[in-house]
């Protein structure tokens, strides 16, 4: 897990484990997505009625990265999603990147923006590191 | 904030001939004072797509907008699906792309040392294995 954003943390920044801005990758990210199928799906981090609106987006291919979240958080059926739904977390998933990028090595990216907390999933499991991102938001916004 | 300021002059300014917020997106986009938002309303508020029920931000909207295709999940049931390549599938290969690199896939029935395998338990739809290759 690294920090994309230079808002104060004490965990380690993408630019000092990888020695450049997270924001042509995140550019890139959003780049290749758009060349695939996708998946979308809304869920509540932290549990219906007291935790935050949430969504993720992932290549369709992927959908057991999806599956494996949906079923650690839950999953909003299309037709009960709110109309007031305003996500505060959004993950986006690109597993390629694992190998074009970092060297075989799951990485996941949070990166902090005025009123949304972005993780880019740069893996194909949603392990510990997808329940850390959502901690994350849900740490950051109470 | 300057994006936000803008849109509320712009609003602002119109006041007196229109309704100010027609859409409760746009409502959204100033009570939550975020204006990562207020790009797919201006840019989308005409567009009905299924996705829009999400609001998701500018730059999310961008990647649904464009994308080559898009599945919304309702349920895992779905997912499970997409998964595993359906009910009648014995086994769904997950690969990509990758520019100077193929797909990984060498022709010969074996994996490419970048390929990797996710076993899918015999519960699961397909029953097989799942191929992953990059």
């Amino acid at each position: 897990m690294v920090i994309g954003d230079g808002l104060p943390t004490d965990k380690e920044s993408y630019k000092t484990r990888f020695g450049a801005e997270f924001g042509p990758l995140r550019e890139e990210t959003f780049e290749w997505l758009k060349e695939q199928e996708l998946v979308l799906f809304g869920f509540v981090a932290g549990g219906a009625g007291m935790g935050m609106d949430a969504i993720v987006i992932a290549p369709a291919n992927a959908g057991f990265f999806a599956l494996g979240l949906a079923m650690l958080q839950g999953i909003i059926p299309q037709e009960m999603i709110p109309a007031g739904f305003l996500p505060r977390a959004i993950i986006y998933v690109a597993p390629v990147f694992r190998h074009t990028h970092f060297d075989k090595k799951q990485v996941v990216v949070h990166n902090r923006r005025d009123g949304l907390h972005e993780l880019f999933s740069y893996n194909l499991y949603p392990g510990p590191s997808a329940k850390k991102g959502i901690y994350g938001g849900l740490a950051r916004f109470g | 904030m300057v994006a936000l300021r803008s849109f509320q002059l712009q609003n602002r300014s119109k006041r007196n001939s229109s309704a100010c917020f027609r859409n409760p997106r746009q409502l959204f986009a100033v009570i939550t004072g975020n204006p990562y938002y207020l790009p797919i309303v201006v840019t989308n508020a005409k567009i009905s797509m299924p996705w829009q029920k999400y609001h998701p931000p500018a730059e999310a909207a961008d990647i649904l907008a464009n994308c080559k295709g898009l599945t919304i999940a309702s349920t895992t049931d779905e997912l499970i699906d997409l998964a595993c390549g359906g009910e009648r599938s014995n086994s769904f290969v997950v690969n990509y792309e990758i520019p100077g690199n193929g797909n990984g896939d060498r022709g010969d029935g074996l994996l490419a040392p970048e390929m990797e395998w996710l076993p899918i338990t015999p519960s699961h739809t397909c029953g097989g294995a799942i191929r992953i290759a990059w």
